[in-house]
């Protein structure tokens, strides 16, 4: 036993040797980040001096040290600081246009690399401000891959890059891919995202309206919020969606806002059919739609919105107000409605989870 | 044959403790080399970061706490974060917990009904209000017995898809929020993040931001200070390489709602009710091929107050064993479970040898040295420079942790820490740890008879900096 017991001492007696090392990196390691830290500028200089060439080219090896993420961080930093200077965006745009392969084969590494790591990948592409991707170009094909990848840093990014090399093709295989698998993404991003889009936004609205019962709700209720900026000319061919008295109340809800933007009179019956009895639990349609009917002046646009001035529901009251007093008339409550504050009230934040059905 | 079962047995207890060295060492250096690496990738992050975030409820469980309940919900108002909610649960305390903060915030009572997506005692009474843009709620209930059925009710009148568990007599760092949602963005699997927890006596605040750390000159709340950082930087951290975290402290962990809800919320009969909630997701998500990963954020800071006193240390930690007894007696399924993977192999066995197997073990052991004296059998001067080493080696990690502190964000080192970190690891080695053992061989006694006793612990007011902007 004491022959056990000596290795088991000897071990521990190793075990503080590591940890006195390890202690001594504690205890210098300020100093050497501050090293770091003086190199990390020599290093972001090296990447600055390499863009002052007259035609820079990346080396294989130049490649390989991109495969040290810090050395990514270093040119991604430099290539945004350039792009941002107008004399220098073109002088950048054709460097990374000659090194699209170079691009993709560091898109391959990092794919393979953890999540973050990829997250950033996607983001550097994004922040590198490549426009004008054909559609077989490799480089779309690497953003779709890296959209479906399951991180939200990784598929906002990617697709902030897919947006900015203006492809509609790419944005539509991408949204189709991602609502295949029953991905969810919020659509105020969608919908954000498609307004960075730097192609042709009309031609985008055109192919968004064509494949559209091929993407997920949330892709669609923040296709329609584009639509409301970019979407104008399509004011006839949504209305169809409309009629549908199942059609789910977020896009009810976005529908109406496009409404309220392009007001089409001959809609006017299906958005005031909206208003009945029947919808009456779902208040957020009554709510949006009164806010809509500011856009559609009559005698039954007004019946309906007096009505709306007796909801229990502050929104419904709200909104009816606003649009009375947009449309200029004068109801004896309708001051007093105006001048409420907002409750404070959870009536409409019960957020429900089981109400949210899979796409 | 004497000799024979000595010699096992001092094989045992040497084993025994060379494992927990090697484990402490091998998750030293993985944790460290971690830290950095979290270090170099924040700055990657915060360019990454953009505008996305995830709505979060904050659900404060409070049992009288009258004391703190009002600084805390004034520095989860400084939180740096941009989409979330505070929700107070007042679990039928006796004291002024919920008259103070209807009185310092403009709430009143809303009758909008919720839904029970999760067991809890029937709640009385809802009020709500806005205070800086924030919604602040205020659930008064029944009392269910223990925080687990409070958060309960928290969860059904949240209105978010992702909630924070933490106590009420704590202070939220400022970006601890952002710290820990990130880690939802960053992996679709992630279903709850732990944060660091650290502790708040002796530290003065401001804007959720800590300002003064000075070590407490009191040796009860020093080395628990020292026994936090190793437990959380090394032991966390290392897990989380490989999904092993058996527990999220109820002190500060985010979750998504869904699973949770799918497990049934927390257990309101269990003590440890958050070690029990993480096993059971373990459980279900291992069980149905579900992938899932539970995550540790060590800069997503929680700072607490922690006992002041021996006797109060001591009734914490009682509670404290017998909710990891009967946390471990309710999933011993994961002993030696192949299936469960790293989970059962590496973090269900040592918490089984090294928690629950210990004051056994410790306490045979002192036995069996008791008995190798009197037979002659024991070489002690041999055995007092093994002991000796064991504990210097203990010492010198516990001076690491400390040190290593800056890994996490901002630390600051006082004149004189170092000195007071060695004193106060010579303390807890000589006196604390002994004093916790047989706190631990008292729980594990009286397990049976005291598993819902709760004890009235020693709260003080939390320092808040007056200092101007």
């Amino acid at each position: 036993m004491d022959g056990f017991l000596s290795i088991i001492y000897w071990m521990i007696l190793v075990y503080i040797g590591l940890s006195l090392i390890v202690l001594f990196f504690i205890l210098t390691y300020k100093q050497l980040m501050l090293r770091k830290l003086k190199n990390q500028e020599k290093r972001q200089d090296s990447w600055r001096k390499f863009f002052e060439q007259k035609n820079p080219l990346l080396l294989q090896e130049d490649v390989e040290r991109l495969k040290n993420t810090e050395e990514l961080l270093y040119f991604t930093k430099v290539l945004q600081t350039l792009n941002q200077q107008p004399q220098k965006e073109e002088s950048i745009q054709e460097f990374i246009y000659s090194h699209v392969d170079t691009w993709v084969e560091l898109g391959n590494y990092y794919s393979n690399q953890s999540l973050i790591m990829r997250a950033y990948f996607a983001w550097g592409c994004k922040e590198a401000g490549i426009r004008q991707l054909n559609n077989n170009s490799e480089m779309i094909q690497l953003m779709q891959r890296y959209a479906l990848f399951p991180s939200i840093y990784c598929r906002n990014n990617a697709l902030g890059a897919l947006y900015s090399f203006g492809n509609v093709d790419g944005v539509i295989k991408t949204y189709q891919a991602l609502s295949e698998q029953k991905v969810t993404f919020n659509a105020r991003l969608v919908a954000a995202g498609l307004a960075d889009f730097t192609g042709d936004k009309r031609a985008l609205a055109d192919v968004l309206y064509d494949n559209f019962s091929d993407f997920g709700l949330d892709f669609q209720v923040g296709i329609i919020d584009f639509f409301r900026k970019n979407g104008g000319h399509l004011k006839h061919q949504l209305a169809d969606m409309l009629k549908d008295p199942s059609l789910n109340i977020e896009l009810v809800c976005a529908l109406m806002r496009y409404y309220g933007k392009h007001p089409v009179q001959e809609v006017k019956p299906i958005i005031l059919s909206w208003m009945s009895w029947k919808y009456r639990y779902q208040w957020e349609i009554i709510a949006v739609t009164a806010s809509t009917l500011a856009s559609y002046p009559g005698e039954d646009t007004v019946e309906l919105l007096k009505k709306c001035l007796q909801s229990d529901n502050w929104f419904i009251r709200k909104n009816a107000a606003v649009s009375l007093e947009i449309l200029n008339e004068e109801v004896p409550q309708l001051e007093a409605v105006l001048s409420e504050e907002h409750p404070e009230t959870i009536d409409q934040l019960t957020y429900d989870l089981a109400s949210k059905e899979p796409v | 044959m004497m000799q024979t079962i000595f010699t096992i047995l001092g094989i045992f207890f040497a084993l025994y403790m060379f494992g927990y060295a090697t484990f402490i060492m091998v998750g030293n250096l993985f944790a460290l080399w971690r830290l950095h690496r979290n270090l170099v990738r924040k700055n990657m992050k915060n360019q990454i970061d953009g505008n996305i975030s995830v709505p979060v409820s904050v659900l404060v469980p409070a049992y009288n706490e009258a004391e703190t309940i009002l600084s805390t919900i004034d520095n989860l108002l400084a939180a740096d974060f941009q989409t979330y909610e505070i929700v107070v649960i007042d679990d039928g305390s006796t004291d002024e917990t919920a008259k103070l903060v209807l009185e310092k915030y403009p709430l009143t009572r809303n009758t909008t009904p919720f839904q029970n997506v999760v067991k809890s005692a029937p709640i009385k009474e809802v009020y709500t209000g806005t205070v800086e843009n924030r919604l602040i709620t205020l659930i008064r209930k029944k009392n269910g017995g223990n925080k687990a059925d409070a958060l309960n009710a928290g969860i059904n009148v949240a209105k978010y898809p992702y909630f924070v568990a933490m106590d009420g007599d704590e202070i939220l760092q400022a970006d601890a929020l952002k710290n820990a949602a990130r880690n939802f963005l960053e992996d679709e699997k992630v279903i709850a993040v732990g944060g660091l927890i650290r502790v708040s006596n002796n530290v003065t605040f401001r804007k959720g931001y800590p300002l003064e750390t000075r070590m407490s000159k009191n040796p009860v709340i020093s080395t628990q200070r020292l026994e936090y950082n190793r437990a959380f930087m090394a032991s966390r951290v290392f897990s989380d390489m490989f999904n092993g975290n058996l527990n999220i402290s109820g002190g500060f962990g985010m979750f998504k709602k869904g699973p949770v809800i799918q497990v049934g919320g927390y257990d309101s009969n269990s003590v440890g009710e958050d070690m029990d909630l993480v096993m059971r997701l373990h459980h279900y998500h291992l069980s149905e091929n579900i992938p899932y990963a539970m995550r540790y954020a060590p800069d997503a800071v929680c700072w607490t107050q922690v006992p002041f006193t021996i006797k109060d240390l001591g009734k914490q930690r009682a509670r404290w064993h017998r909710g990891l007894i009967q946390s471990m007696w309710s999933h011993k399924n994961f002993f030696l479970n192949f299936r469960y993977g790293s989970v059962s192999l590496i973090s269900f066995m040592y918490y089984f040898l090294y928690e629950f197997m210990s004051p056994f073990i410790e306490l045979f052991g002192f036995l069996f040295i008791v008995l190798a004296l009197i037979t002659q059998t024991l070489n002690w001067p041999f055995a007092l420079l093994l002991v000796g080493i064991y504990g210097l080696f203990n010492i010198i990690n516990t001076v690491i942790f400390y040190t290593s502190n800056f890994l996490i964000g901002d630390f600051q080192m006082y004149k004189g820490d170092t000195l007071r970190v060695l004193g106060f690891s010579l303390v807890d080695i000589l006196v604390i740890r002994p004093y916790l053992f047989l706190i631990r061989v008292y729980a594990t006694i009286t397990y049976r008879s005291r598993l819902h006793s709760w004890g009235k612990l020693t709260r003080s007011k939390m320092e808040e900096s007056s200092e101007n902007t």
